[in-house]
């Protein structure tokens, strides 16, 4: 009997590939060194299935030099575990997948079909099973639902995508050229004028997003207020009273608005102009994934890639469709009326299903498309198992704003009424809905606002009954959060919807920005300073778009992998060398930065609470020993100290104890939780009689 | 002669300043001012807005006034603040 290995990305789509195929028998879990796999019969033949642990190769430079060495041109791709640290059992699956594939005759590549997925297949079948990627089928499919998986395995592709492979390891190959040398450049030159190492990373897509970040930063920064004036008026109509706008909304000179005033307290006006206007609002479109992003942020707060984390989830639990897409298309093939049946089976989407099905059904689609997958839609599958709260609520979304497409127009009224008091003109504004078409089946996250206005004729009389004066000052833009970053970057047309959600990740990591709503720290400005000063085409969006448009080429067979990584080496290499040679004045540049940073990572904001002076991290140069000690040892004598715990990475938090009011710290070790403590209340507590109070743990002493 | 990274140090504590850093912060000066770009940036701002603000209190509303207003509200930039602070200060040594 013939033999079929089929690759999955990951190992929960494996079990459902399996369960799917297997006609003749169910899946028989099975494992080598570790590795689980799935073997099952149909009619004509055994299958395997086992799957990736995401990419099991990166690039990597080709020659054993040092990983501080620069620049680099040459490279190849290598088992991951081998050139990246901790990828451990990326190693032992390579071991078996290689195995595993000497018994099989037939290879089918069914990983996710996005370009990520057809490198992780390709890579692993061209090198862990011995070339068979000349040999291999692809499978196709967007949920893994037993009907789709085996419809795609019954119209398998007859060779794999390479276009979208190729194009997959060109963006690998050309972010790996950018980030290494680029970032190489950066650290060296910080270690070498400063003697202290700090990890300092730009790449393609992460120097133009930082620059957007910075370039808000110093808007923020400089921006200057200017004053103007709002009218606050209430009016009295037949004994209602209601808030009326002046006819301009902001009024930039005081005297102005303090004239308009005099002209209009107290006096009577009349209703000049009544004016109604009925229009339509469309239901939403369906869900791409930055759109999912965008709602799952604005609704429950969750950064993007938590956002995408919870959809993959949902994705493998076989309950929404693939969400790494940009479509915004919902064709006839997925079955509607099959998703809405099995929808109708969820208790609180019953009547809705119900109401929808007994009409035409019919999507108000988009503009955007994706080839590979449609927009990201319910299965109509119920839930397993139950879903964490995070869970249910991207799922609740997900089922919303697919019910919600298929809804008919809602139709809102909006009125205005113009008073006119002398030379001057009030509005008063009402908006209501007449039909609510969609707005039921989004629930929760449409809202709309009524404003009522009561009967009105024209030529009515009403009278001023409130008029006073609000002074304001214009806002600075509003910072970024991740998700309006990630829609910047979209706009932008910058990284893959794969890996934006990862770039901005990368800026926290870095130090680069701190908090939700996205602060640039000095390091990110001085980072964009010295880029914008050297080459500034590094961080030049339209360059970085340019790179894009060619890699899409890639895909669409119009562009050969090989020219765009020429291209790239040929336009990078005098940029690095210029950087190499510049090392020395960059690496000035950057050092007031990095020590500025360093001295507030070992700078607590509480003073000494003996003479007021500064309390630092410091270490003893013979024990190797830290603790808190005065910064003002030397003026005032002053030896006040604390004990700190010993091991794991020291952060000092921007939190203060609830009890005594003292800096907390935290302390990150290896595969542990976060241990954050208080050095004073640690003290004070274990010397005293109440040591059993102690919640934290103190630091173990050999 | 003091070591590199004791002169790192007080360069970034503030304490000792190079001839061509900006009063502000540990940026180079640009070269037509004393000031950093960043700096340069709010202070050109500062100057602009300077009309807007006449234009809103009426002529008579001093630059004085103007910039502690600036200085109070939480919309106005933390480099136009240094900037004030820095204006003051050597309205005082004048």
């Amino acid at each position: 009997m013939p033999t079929t290995l089929i690759i999955t990305e990951k190992p929960d789509a494996a079990l459902h590939v399996a369960e799917a195929l297997g006609t003749k028998t169910t899946p028989k879990k099975m494992s080598h060194g570790g590795v689980p796999f799935y073997e099952v019969q149909n009619d004509e033949e055994r299958i395997l299935v086992c799957s990736a642990l995401g990419h099991l190769y990166a690039v990597a430079a080709r020659s054993d030099e040092k990983r501080s060495q620069y620049p680099v041109w040459d490279f190849s791709w290598q088992p991951k575990h081998l050139v990246e640290r901790g990828q451990v059992r990326q190693g032992k699956w390579i071991q078996s997948i290689s195995e595993i594939s000497k018994e099989a005759d037939r290879f089918i590549n069914a990983c996710d079909l996005d370009v990520e997925g057809s490198l992780i297949g390709y890579t692993i079948l061209k090198y862990a099973c011995n070339g068979a990627d000349k040999k291999a089928q692809r499978m196709k499919f967007s949920t893994l639902t037993t009907k789709e998986l085996r419809e795609a395995y019954a119209r398998v592709l007859p060779q794999l995508d390479f276009s979208l492979a190729f194009a997959g390891m060109c963006r690998h190959e050309v972010d790996w050229l950018y980030g290494i040398n680029l970032s190489r450049a950066l650290t060296q030159s910080a270690l070498k004028a400063s003697r202290r190492y700090s990890t300092l990373s730009t790449g393609r897509v992460q120097g133009p997003t930082l620059r957007f970040v910075v370039e808000r930063e110093r808007a923020i920064g400089t921006f200057v207020p200017s004053p103007f004036w709002m009218l606050r008026t209430s009016v009295d109509v037949d004994g209602k009273i209601i808030e009326a706008e002046y006819e301009r909304e902001r009024l930039e000179a005081r005297s102005e608005a303090q004239q308009i005033i005099e002209d209009c307290r107290g006096k009577k006006g009349l209703i000049e102009e009544l004016e109604s206007r009925t229009y339509r609002v469309p239901p939403p479109t369906p869900f791409d994934l930055s759109a999912l992003q965008a709602e799952a942020y604005r609704h429950f707060g969750l950064t993007p890639r938590v956002a995408l984390g919870l959809a993959e989830r949902l994705y493998l639990d076989q309950l929404i469709s693939y969400p790494r897409t940009s479509s915004q298309k919902l064709p006839p093939s997925i079955g509607y009326e099959e998703v809405f049946r099995g929808l109708s089976q969820i208790t609180q989407y019953q009547p809705f299903a119900a109401t929808l099905l007994s009409g035409t059904l019919a999507p108000h689609e988009g503009s955007k498309e994706d080839p590979a997958h449609p927009a990201v839609y319910p299965t109509g599958a119920i839930p397993k198992r139950a879903l964490d709260a995070r869970e249910q609520k991207i799922f609740d979304l997900v089922v919303r704003r697919f019910l919600a497409t298929f809804g008919q127009a809602a139709t809102k009224q909006s009125d205005r009424a113009t008073i006119k008091v002398g030379k001057h003109a009030f509005f008063l504004r009402g908006s209501r809905i007449l039909e609510k078409g969609w707005i039921p089946l989004y629930g929760p996250y449409a809202k709309f606002e009524e404003v009522m206005l009561p009967p009105l004729k024209k030529g009515q009389q009403v009278t001023i009954v409130k008029i006073a004066l609000q002074e304001k000052y214009t806002q600075p833009p509003p910072r970024y959060n991740p998700s309006s970053l990630l829609k910047e970057m979209e706009d932008a047309e910058i990284g893959t919807k794969a890996t934006r959600a990862d770039t901005i990740e990368i800026l926290y990591k870095r130090s680069y920005v701190k908090e939700q709503r996205m602060v640039a720290t000095s390091l990110a400005f001085r980072i964009i300073e010295i880029l914008n000063k050297y080459c500034p085409k590094v961080i030049d969006v339209t360059f970085t778009r340019e790179l894009e448009t060619e890699m899409e080429q890639i895909e669409l067979g119009k562009q050969t992998r090989e020219h765009v990584v020429h291209e790239t080496v040929d336009y990078l290499k005098p940029i690095i060398e210029d950087l190499k040679a510049k090392e020395e004045e960059i690496g000035k540049e950057l050092t007031p930065v990095i020590s500025g940073m360093f001295l507030a990572s070992i700078t607590l904001f509480v003073p000494c609470p003996k003479c007021g002076s500064d309390l630092k991290v410091v270490k003893n140069p013979r024990t190797k020993k830290r603790f808190i000690g005065c910064a003002g040892k030397w003026k005032t004598n002053c030896a006040f100290s604390l004990p700190l715990p010993q091991f794991g990475a020291l952060t000092l938090l921007d939190r203060r104890c609830p009890e005594c009011g003292f800096q907390l710290v935290q302390v990150r070790s290896k595969g542990r939780r976060p241990l954050v403590s208080c050095p004073r209340c640690y003290v004070n507590k274990h010397s005293s009689a109440k040591a059993e109070e102690v919640t934290v743990p103190p630091p173990i002493r050999k | 002669m003091a070591s590199r990274s004791t002169l790192v140090g007080l360069v970034s504590a503030g304490i000792w300043q190079m001839d061509d850093q900006c009063p502000l912060c540990e940026r180079r000066k640009s070269e037509s001012s004393e000031l950093c770009e960043f700096h340069g940036a709010a202070l050109k701002n500062l100057e602009d807005m300077y009309v807007k603000w006449q234009r809103g209190y009426g002529e008579g509303f001093s630059k004085e006034a103007y910039l502690a207003k600036l200085d109070e509200l939480s919309e106005t930039g933390q480099a136009v603040k240094d900037v004030i602070g820095f204006l003051r200060k050597q309205g005082a040594r004048n």
